[in-house]
């Protein structure tokens, strides 16, 4: 399978094809990150055209040497940040959790309303590290990449926010094992 | 406690259903429509884009310098202009650079280009209410009382002159708020006053404060209503679409 880097390399010197398949790989997973906490499809796809765009416009200023997924993750979570500033609502407040990925699990379900109120009393910072590693699916370094920071530093406030869910969490009796199963991935 | 950096890679999901194909139709023809100088620029590589608006700012302050140089050079101490001129210029290329680099996606952000409005702003300033370099006349009481208006009208013709096409530049060669954080878009007039100041530091020989405060910093006025216009303009076309 062609590379993303490879793709857009061949969309830098004008194949349309590429794009396309560029396109294709990733209009899905972005359209799931623009519904999160948005639940408006039509707006949705309207953040998403304005990804593409974006994407197009900043082509030149790609670098082939560096990983796609960051730099179009930054592009789109810029663009719904955008959008949720002129509507004059707060992204971050907005967070959810998708129920459908938690089997059911009643203690789980739970875990998972509590984890989001919790996340949403981050500061920007680490609720953006946050988004990223939980909800994107993100590694560190890719974090690092997509924030403008270092590994170090995206770690750090990683296990900021990690210690500052774990006592909100706790003071809301939130210590079964079975419901911290989702903070233990962010432990770094 | 999981320790890894690495975190499971989503595979993928093939757009098999064709449900994106109006949404592709959709971007397709936004991309037609990016024709023109204007998208041209803004497609510009960044490091370009960067280089024509310095560019710009440079060539006005050496056409100044070079056609209408401050009268009273001669009496300036070297190492003070050097420093007021490296001063302006260096935070004017930096605001210009921040605004036009790509795009970051981090809130830290915010409270630093706060920090680094202020830092413009303090020394814009202290250059303007520095005492005198010099305490030569007519350079000393010239444009005060009765002259205080005429001469600050006439360096903020000159200033704003200066400053109106590199923020015009800079809005054309930009690619639109979703690609910064908020404040950062306070850069652009930032950037743009300060080259305004440039040119006014290396022309005007006026040393009353009064004058510095009127026809030099106020050159912040125009360029803050006009970009202030711009915004305004730029927002209510984004919202309407």
């Amino acid at each position: 399978m062609v590379s993303d880097e490879e793709l857009m390399s061949r969309y830098q010197r004008g194949d349309r094809a590429a794009f396309r398949q560029l396109f294709e790989r990733y209009a899905p997973r972005l359209r799931r990150t623009m519904l999160r906490g948005l639940h408006d499809r039509e707006v949705a796809d309207d953040l998403l055209q304005q990804t593409f765009l974006q994407l197009h416009r900043a082509r030149a200023d790609y670098r082939t040497d560096a990983s796609f997924r960051p730099w179009i993750y930054t592009i789109a979570l810029n663009v719904k940040r955008s959008y949720f500033r002129r509507v004059g609502r707060r992204s971050e407040g907005a967070l959810a959790i998708d129920p459908a990925s938690i089997d059911g699990d009643p203690d789980e379900l739970m875990a998972a309303r509590e984890l989001r109120q919790a996340v949403a009393t981050l500061p920007a910072a680490q609720r953006q590290v946050v988004e990223l590693f939980w909800f994107e699916g993100f590694s560190f370094p890719e974090i690092a990449g997509v924030v403008g920071s270092t590994h170090g530093a995206v770690k750090v406030r990683a296990h900021r926010a990690y210690k500052s869910i774990r006592a909100t969490l706790e003071r809301q009796g939130v210590t079964e094992p079975g419901q911290l199963a989702y903070l233990g991935r962010l432990a770094p | 406690m999981s320790t890894t950096d690495d975190h499971p890679q989503t595979e993928p999901r093939p757009d098999a259903s064709g449900e994106f194909d109006d949404l592709f139709a959709r971007i397709e023809a936004d991309i037609e429509r990016e024709r023109g100088l204007a998208a041209r620029l803004r497609a510009l590589p960044r490091w370009l884009a960067i280089a024509l608006a310095v560019g710009l700012i440079l060539l006005f302050a050496g056409l100044w310098l070079w056609l209408w140089p401050r009268s009273d050079m001669h009496l300036y101490p070297d190492w003070r202009l050097l420093l007021e001129l490296a001063a302006l210029a260096a935070l004017s290329i930096s605001a210009v650079h921040t605004f036009l680099s790509g795009p970051r996606l981090c809130p830290t952000h915010e409270p630093l280009i706060a920090l680094r409005l202020l830092g413009h702003l303090i020394v814009a300033l202290a250059i303007v209410f520095m005492p005198p370099a010099h305490l030569t006349e007519p350079y000393l009481s010239a444009g005060t009382g009765s002259m205080l208006w005429p001469c600050a009208t006439a360096c903020l013709s000159i200033g704003t002159s200066a400053a109106l096409p590199v923020l015009g530049l800079i809005l054309l060669l930009d690619r639109g708020s979703a690609m910064q954080v908020p404040l950062t878009r306070m850069l652009a007039p930032a950037g743009a006053w300060l080259g305004g100041m440039l040119v006014l530091q290396l022309h005007c020989p006026i040393l009353a404060h009064e004058h510095q405060v009127l026809g030099h910093a106020g050159v912040l006025v125009p360029v803050l209503a006009v970009w202030a216009l711009i915004e305004g303009l730029r927002r209510a076309r984004n919202e309407s679409v």
